[in-house]
């Protein structure tokens, strides 16, 4: 095995797959970075952590075909601190040991026998469709923040992922809070198919995907495969059941308002910096012409805001967790916010509605009789 | 000089006087309550009067006592009674006025500004709560009445038992003069070997000492001894919720290795914790649990969660969780405990999408298990995983 790359390109190559190394060694070439020099089609690099797999191509001349799986960790740093020039990248196939030089520096790195890496699973009799990239990761930055960290409900960690021939959604809660987006998007797809993905690949997607090109997924009963700009992303889909959603989004309310974003989002922000110092709660007053966002009684301090808004309907009074509200207001892009509002104990509802798009979040007020 | 308006309350030998109140048998003998349910490893909760003549106190191991007291009356703790007692005990404080302090289960402050009119002098008032005390609940406490609390802590405790001990704010230096300096707060062994090693005996002797003096010779808790020496206290009865975590803990009477018997342990130490929280209105977003081995090394873990827990089931799986994530059952158990800290009143609570109608039914099935046991002892219902509790496990 052996080609010549640039420092620039091969890190770059590295640092896609780097997410899905696996972090605990309890397989030790799982914690190794696979590589893969083909001629005519350039250097394969891969990772899998066994749930999650990612593998990418790098263009570059091969001199001499072969394979090898190096330690990710030793393997990057050891490219990063390279200067921006060409590596010759030479590997010894009886010893699986690397050898890199580059101007004056010279590597020699030891690695393991690349059969004994597990192959990216297969995601075979799969249904299939393609939408564009930006809108998978507006998606997904969408319904992320809602997902659950909490493992003993895991199908709460991941995010429900429905696709309709003429629909695509996507959800997630963590119980207190629901993201939900739905999409009027034709994907050609012919029985309609729900898969949860794990928070983590949707976290490593957001962070992979661009705006440009398109993404072409693959689903089957255990596997996603997300393929774009050369990268493949293949995700173990997390069993389990969702719970049905559709049933806790309020179809009517008792009183609306619309406010600025951005101002919202400040204020918010503010009167978080002493909410925080107890449990993060904030008061809503929702009046006639603006809304009152207070700190709940606490020793460390108060906090007041107001913020004008165009109220329909009755005043109105809740407590929520300012995290949750934060969370939602640093994700949307819209100049305005609208709200809807039934009473102190139900859901808070956020809504951005587009004639392509429909975003829903929703949090649970935080009941409290003082 | 602040008004007479302070009373500290203890109840004489507590545990003891109600083991004598159940079983009149009892009376006039040394009776020591004490973990006997787990052989020679327990220690002396309360001793009576009788068994202390004998040298028994708290907190001495129950085979020392026995070879002091070998025909005492060696009894096991029964913490639901005294709790029933106890409640009985802060209903009457209560009935005096609403700025009661809860100290632990048989000792309180009160402050009693504000009730003159309804109850007459403090004089007055102080009498009627110990005799109130002993008609309801046929026991015995000792009553201080003074200033402040440091003073009417000694003095409830100067005539034991049934002692009534007033102090007056005009003979508080008088009244301090003559006690030995160990009975000032703060003042332990250590210092106290310090103190007579420089002829300081009496809380007079420290009288005579200057505010600088002091600070020199013993830094700042030398300024406390000027102050608490001169009788001047200035804390208040504090009636808020003071309460910072909630916990239970048990010593195995063999040291026990079998997870299903770990976690019915677990559970029932869970319920009593989870009783607690709620009957003080509570939820706290920190579970611990506590670990020791045989060769009595301990550790603690813990987790903080972003939703407050208050029922038994929640406490219990988290704190199984904890043991389970950690390690701990790996080796033969000594001791196991579980708490929650981090309390907030349960007023606040995060509202969940889904299982509103469960969480209902949760609470409705927790707040029908809690009147039993109000009504008729703690555990008069249990949870089926606890029926695996062996006999000689459970006290």
């Amino acid at each position: 095995m052996q080609f010549n790359i640039k420092q620039k390109e091969f890190y770059a190559g590295l640092n896609i797959v780097k997410k899905a190394v696996a972090s605990s060694n309890t397989l030790p070439i799982l914690t190794g970075i696979y590589l893969k020099a083909v001629t005519g089609k350039g250097l394969q690099v891969k990772a899998t952590d066994l749930e999650l797999g990612i593998e990418y191509w790098i263009d570059v001349d091969i001199q001499r075909e072969g394979a090898v799986v190096l330690p990710a960790n030793q393997l990057i740093n050891i490219i990063r601190e390279l200067p921006n020039e060409q590596i010759s990248f030479k590997v010894n196939q009886e010893k699986w040991q690397a050898e890199l030089n580059c101007l004056s520096s010279q590597f020699k790195l030891s690695g393991y026998d690349p059969d004994e890496f597990p192959s990216l699973p297969e995601v075979d009799i799969p249904v299939t469709f393609k939408m564009p990239a930006n809108k998978l990761l507006d998606t997904i930055k969408k319904v992320r923040v809602s997902t659950s960290s909490d493992e003993t409900q895991p199908a709460l960690t991941g995010a429900l992922f429905e696709v309709k021939p003429e629909k695509i959604r996507m959800v997630s809660t963590n119980t207190y809070r629901l993201s939900f987006i739905e999409l009027n998007y034709k994907t050609g797809i012919e029985d309609d198919i729900k898969a949860i993905i794990p928070g983590n690949t949707l976290q490593e997607l957001s962070s992979l995907l661009n705006n440009d090109g398109e993404v072409e997924i693959l689903i089957n009963e255990n596997y996603a495969r997300f393929d774009f700009e050369g990268i493949i992303v293949i995700s173990r889909l997390i069993e389990g059941k969702f719970p049905n959603y559709e049933l806790v989004i309020p179809d009517e309310f008792n009183s609306d308002f619309v406010a600025d974003l951005k101002r919202m989002q400040n204020s918010v922000k503010r009167a978080s910096l002493i909410a925080r110092l107890d449990s993060n709660i904030i008061s809503l007053i929702v009046n006639e012409d603006k809304l009152e966002i207070n700190s709940l009684e606490n020793s460390s301090g108060y906090a007041h805001e107001e913020v004008e808004i165009e109220l329909n309907g009755s005043e109105q009074n809740i407590n929520i967790d300012a995290g949750y509200l934060l969370d939602v207001l640093k994700i949307l892009s819209d100049e305005e916010i609208h709200v809807e509002l039934i009473g102190p104990l139900n859901p808070l509802v956020i809504k951005s509605v587009a004639e392509a798009s429909k975003f829903i979040y929703l949090i649970m007020p935080v009941r409290s009789q003082n | 000089m602040k008004q007479l308006n302070i009373v500290h309350v203890d109840m004489d030998a507590f545990f003891a006087a109600v083991e004598k109140l159940d079983n009149p048998a009892l009376q006039d003998k040394p009776v020591i309550v004490g973990g006997v349910s787990i052989g020679q490893r327990g220690v002396v909760a309360t001793a009576s009067y009788e068994a202390r003549e004998f040298g028994i106190h708290s907190a001495m191991p129950i085979a020392k006592a026995k070879i002091l007291c070998p025909d005492g009356i060696y009894l096991p703790t029964r913490k639901d009674r005294y709790q029933q007692v106890s409640k009985q005990f802060f209903s009457i404080l209560n009935s005096f006025t609403p700025l009661v302090e809860k100290i632990s289960i048989d000792e309180a402050f009160l402050d009693l500004t504000g009730c003159h009119k309804l109850f007459g002098s403090s004089e007055e008032i102080a009498k009627k709560i110990k005799e109130k005390i002993n008609m309801e609940t046929g026991l015995t406490a000792s009553v201080g009445l003074a200033p402040n609390k440091f003073l009417a802590k000694i003095a409830s405790d100067l005539k034991k038992p049934a002692g009534l001990t007033i102090v007056r704010p005009e003979e508080v230096e008088e009244f301090l003069e003559k006690l030995p300096v160990g009975k000032l707060w703060g003042v332990g062994i250590k210092l106290e070997k310090k103190l007579k090693n420089l002829g300081i005996e009496e809380i007079g002797d420290i009288q005579q000492f200057s505010l600088q003096k002091l600070n020199d010779l013993f830094g700042r808790s030398g300024v406390k001894l000027f102050y608490l020496s001169r009788g001047i206290d200035n804390r208040k009865v504090n009636t808020e919720n003071s309460i910072k975590s909630i916990s239970h803990e048990e010593t195995f009477s063999k040291d026990i290795f079998k997870k299903d018997e770990i976690y019915a342990v677990l559970m029932q130490l869970a319920e009593k914790v989870s009783y607690r929280l709620r009957s003080n209105d509570l939820a706290g977003n920190t579970v611990f649990v506590k670990v020791r081995y045989a060769d009595f090394k301990t550790y603690t873990r813990r987790i903080t969660l972003k939703k407050s827990v208050s029922r038994p089931e929640e406490v219990y799986q988290i704190g199984k969780r904890l043991l389970k994530i950690n390690k701990l059952l790996k080796k033969p158990v000594r001791l196991l405990g579980i708490g929650v800290s981090k309390l907030a009143p349960l007023q606040k609570k995060q509202l969940n999408l889904f299982d509103k109608q469960k969480e209902k039914k949760q609470d409705q099935l927790v707040n029908v298990i809690d009147d039993l046991n109000n009504k008729y002892g703690f555990q008069s219902v249990q949870r089926a995983r606890e029926l695996l509790l062996n006999d000689d496990l459970s006290q």
